[in-house]
């Protein structure tokens, strides 16, 4: 077997493992992820980095390095090992403790689900609301987005909400399906009662939804095809052979 | 690396000291153990250990908590200038230099984007890896135009150490016998796709000048017994290089020059250690050592050594040659021609074209390449263009739409999910990067009164565009779309930059010049083998050495300068000429 594959194969089982890994791991993982972190692994107590928002190290990484290391044949002795490994196990640094607790439920949480639904509907895979997109969206505005970017999404959200108020005396929510398609449609092309202004609204709705589902898991891996590990790049490959898009970047 | 090799004080005399142990540090330090020196290293960031400190190589999507994208808070505070560079992410923004930590200043309403990397292995770890030799065209640019000084060395003395650093580093690229662009020792290119194949053929059809190549890139397509040796490995088309690969798949630092200085047993690093200035002794005329502070306790030190490599980047070198005056050099050791910390320059990035290629619904590819294909230099290379002297090279890429593409198309539902999963229209793109010409003002200097924390004078950088790099801009931008639509490429949108705002200098983050090589001494502040010229014993191979830009992605043009210098410092000292 060429190098190539056995090392491609180590790569899978180690994101298998990445990704199956135990429910009590990925708990943590969650709750973790809310909190903040300083990334450098070392303290500098005369002058104090502030703790910033990162993501955890993967514990599964100590597995994925482990094969690589003995796949590319070096040496890892019971000696080098464990200094191999020691990164993997350190605990993030101490986490910041001003960071207060979960947010309060966001009110447009109902509405959020529904567009992000419209927009990536269930098929034969599963749709945004099941990848818990929705949530993604009110985090991604409210962690990652721009100040900018915050208040066209706020303006957009109650833009739509006032003109299904015009329609009927509920929200959004409570219109018809049709009506909401339609209205909907409108807001996408920017057509009266909306303008340019709440299309470029939708684009950044849409755009917020696409990162939250195809980077979820079953998005990436089932809706589209997912392949972290290409061994190779072929530049001559039939589209049939795939048969779907891939879902990192290209 | 084993625990003796870091150091923090130490009494010894070192034959050698690098700072900086990125592109050109690594190489500093490979060649002078090789050629058995002993040497120190110094690096004013962190120690980043291979394979192990790659947190964010290997972790799925779904595993990162904002997808890959930064808190805004964290970006607002931290990482106002980094955050520009589109190769900053939550999975890599760890080894991208802080903005809080690292301040700097601009001159009013001239903008300058310092894009950094500050750990042990510098900008090694996230550079893009695109590698290209300079050819006499580019030696001889000043000469002819009369911009800058003449570059005291040619082509063919550069020639034997561009194959020894491609050897060693790896480099993929096909033999295209290119005037403009010499071949080199190469492993195998990757390939084209099908989409750019055919508008290959098109536009070499329509334009006599141009040729398109595959991009040359410091990635291992077919590894050597020596590359394997050290732990290193072919390429599996991630192109998530930027996160650090455990395949030692690309050039760093860490991948290849580190180990193979580290096996010679006479390497010493400290880092986070940053310099702070050259001592100088004014009997000898020689450095003696640097002094450095401690980034976690603020204490000062001191190292001894017989020669000093300045490796610290651009910017860095020239701080630090800046701060380190004394009645002999009051404004800068090494600077009695005042060219310390002036013609800096980067290259003209950001202008180009792109447009939709019909047809082709049947064809993919699979992987993640790395490079993409290259139009070398084909502007005042035959005939003189009116409007502006030099040239550039585009950067070309065929693909189709993934689902980033799609926030912006109209649709939502199961249609859209359908179109979105069929993988979307192919995309055709050309970009340029250009030669920015070397101006005596376009400085950097020691700010008068801001520090950063450490007690470090700021820098004040006051760098912008000139009459010939907004023409050549221009021209970038219309002749990419004229050349997109000549092949039939449809719905061209045009990319301009027509000021500093749209695209600003330091953001192609290939600055250079300031601390150039020259023939005269009056004119310029190293030799022909980046020794300074005034202090014999100190010398710079970073990008401050360059005399012009070139058009060229510049990294392989200091490794060969770094090891060339190193040659000829290992040289002098068995004479004992340092
Ligand atoms: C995203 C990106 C893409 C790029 N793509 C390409 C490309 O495709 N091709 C190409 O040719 N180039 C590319 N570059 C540029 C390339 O990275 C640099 O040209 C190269 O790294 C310069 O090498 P260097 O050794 O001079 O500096 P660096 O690699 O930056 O290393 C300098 C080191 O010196 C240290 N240092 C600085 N000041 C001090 C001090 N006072 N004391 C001690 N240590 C100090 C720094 O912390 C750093 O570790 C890219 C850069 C980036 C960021």
């Amino acid at each position: 077997m060429p190098l190539a594959t056995i090392l491609y194969n180590y790569w899978r089982i180690c994101y298998q493992t990445a990704w199956q890994g135990s429910p009590k791991l990925r708990n943590r993982a969650d709750t973790l992820r809310l909190r903040e972190f300083s990334c450098s692994s070392r303290s500098t107590p005369t002058l104090m980095n502030e703790p910033t928002d990162g993501f955890v190290p993967d514990l599964s990484r100590r597995d994925w390095i482990a094969s690589v290391a003995s796949a590319l044949g070096l040496s890892v002795t019971a000696a080098t090992l464990p200094m191999l490994l020691s990164a993997c196990n350190t605990p993030p640094s101490a986490p910041s403790p001003a960071q207060p607790d979960r947010p309060q439920p966001d009110p447009r949480t109902a509405l959020v689900e529904q567009l992000a639904e419209m927009i990536i509907p269930q098929t034969d895979t599963p749709g945004a609301i099941e990848t818990g997109t929705p949530a993604f969206v009110l985090h991604f505005m409210r962690i990652c987005a721009t100040t900018q970017e915050r208040e066209k999404f706020d303006r957009g959200l109650a833009k739509l909400e006032a003109v299904a108020k015009t329609q009927q005396a509920g929200p959004f929510t409570t219109l018809t399906s049709e009506a909401r398609t339609a209205l909907l449609h409108k807001l996408d092309r920017g057509q009266t009662p909306f303008d340019a202004a709440d299309k470029a609204f939708f684009s950044l709705l849409k755009s917020a939804v696409l990162l939250g589902y195809y980077t979820s898991e079953a998005g990436a891996t089932q809706e589209l095809a997912f392949l972290p590990v290409p061994g190779a790049y072929r530049g001559n490959f039939p589209f049939a052979q795939v048969g779907k898009a891939w879902s990192l970047p290209g | 690396m084993s625990g003796d090799v870091f150091i923090k004080s130490t009494k010894e005399i070192f034959d050698a000291i690098v700072v900086g142990s990125g592109i050109t540090g690594g190489w500093a330090a490979k060649e002078l153990t090789e050629r058995g020196l002993r040497v120190l290293m110094v690096e004013r960031g962190r120690a980043v250990e291979h394979r192990k400190d790659y947190v964010g190589e290997a972790v799925p999507p779904w595993k990162l908590p904002h997808r890959g994208r930064v808190d805004a808070k964290t970006v607002e505070s931290q990482h106002a200038v980094q955050s520009t560079c589109y190769a900053f992410n939550d999975a890599t923004r760890h080894f991208f230099g802080n903005d809080r930590d690292l301040p700097y200043a601009t001159a009013q309403g001239r903008p300058f984007s310092w894009i950094r990397g500050n750990q042990l292995g510098g900008k090694s770890l996230i550079w893009h890896r695109q590698s290209y030799r300079l050819s006499d065209l580019d030696f001889e640019a000043n000469l002819r135009d009369g911009h800058g000084v003449d570059w005291p060395i040619r082509y063919n003395d550069l020639k034997p150490w561009y194959d020894h650093v491609e050897r060693h580093a790896g480099i993929s690229g096909a033999m295209d016998g290119i005037d403009v662009l010499p071949d080199g020792v190469f492993q195998p290119p990757f390939e084209m796709n099908t989409v750019e194949k055919r508008l290959k053929e098109k536009i070499e059809a329509a334009y006599p000048d141009i040729r398109m190549i595959i991009g040359r890139c410091a990635h291992l397509t077919q590894p050597t017994p020596e590359q394997i040796a050290i732990g290193r490995t072919v390429c599996m088309a991630r192109n998530e290089c930027q996160k650090g690969c455990s395949f030692g798949a690309y050039f760093s630092t860490q991948s290849s020059t580190l180990p193979m200085a580290l096996a010679t047993g006479r390497l010493a690093i400290a880092t986070d250690a940053i310099v702070h200035s050259v001592i100088y002794d004014p009997h000898t005329n020689r450095a003696t050592g640097v002094r450095v502070i401690d980034a976690e306790t603020l204490e000062s030190r001191e190292y001894v050594a017989k020669v000093v490599f300045l490796c610290a980047s651009t910017l860095g070198t020239t701080q630090i040659l800046l701060n380190s005056s004394s009645e002999h050099f009051p404004t800068g050791l090494g600077n009695s021609s005042d060219t310390l910390g002036r013609y800096l320059m980067d290259h003209l990035y950001g202008a180009g074209a792109r447009g939709r290629v019909e047809g082709f619904r049947d064809e993919y590819y699979s992987g993640r390449r790395p490079t993409w294909p290259y139009i070398p230099r084909f502007r005042n290379v035959r005939e003189r263009h009116a409007k502006f002297i030099r040239g550039y090279s585009l950067g070309g890429s065929g693909y189709r739409d993934g689902w980033r593409s799609f926030g912006v198309r109209e649709g939502f539902g199961i249609d859209f999910k359908r179109r979105i999963r069929e993988a979307g229209d192919w995309r055709f793109s050309l970009s340029g990067s250009g030669e920015m010409l070397p101006r005596a003002d376009n400085t950097v200097r020691l700010h008068p009164t801001l520090k950063d924390k450490w007690g470090m004078p700021q820098l004040l950088i006051d760098c912008s565009f000139g009459e010939n790099d907004l023409a050549m801009y221009r021209d970038m931008a219309e002749t990419s779309a004229e050349i997109l639509d000549r092949i039939g490429v449809k719905d061209i949108e045009i990319e301009r930059v027509e000021t500093s705002e749209d695209h600003p200098p330091g953001l192609a983050i290939h600055e250079m010049g300031t601390a150039r090589m020259g023939r005269d001494p009056k004119t310029s502040v190293l030799n022909r083998y980046n020794q300074c010229h005034d202090v014999p014993n100190v010398f710079v191979t970073d990008g401050a050495c360059m005399t012009s830009s070139a058009w060229q992605n510049p990294s392989l043009t200091y490794m060969a300068l770094t090891a060339r210098a190193c040659h000829h410092a290992v040289e002098q000292l068995k004479r004992g000429d340092l």
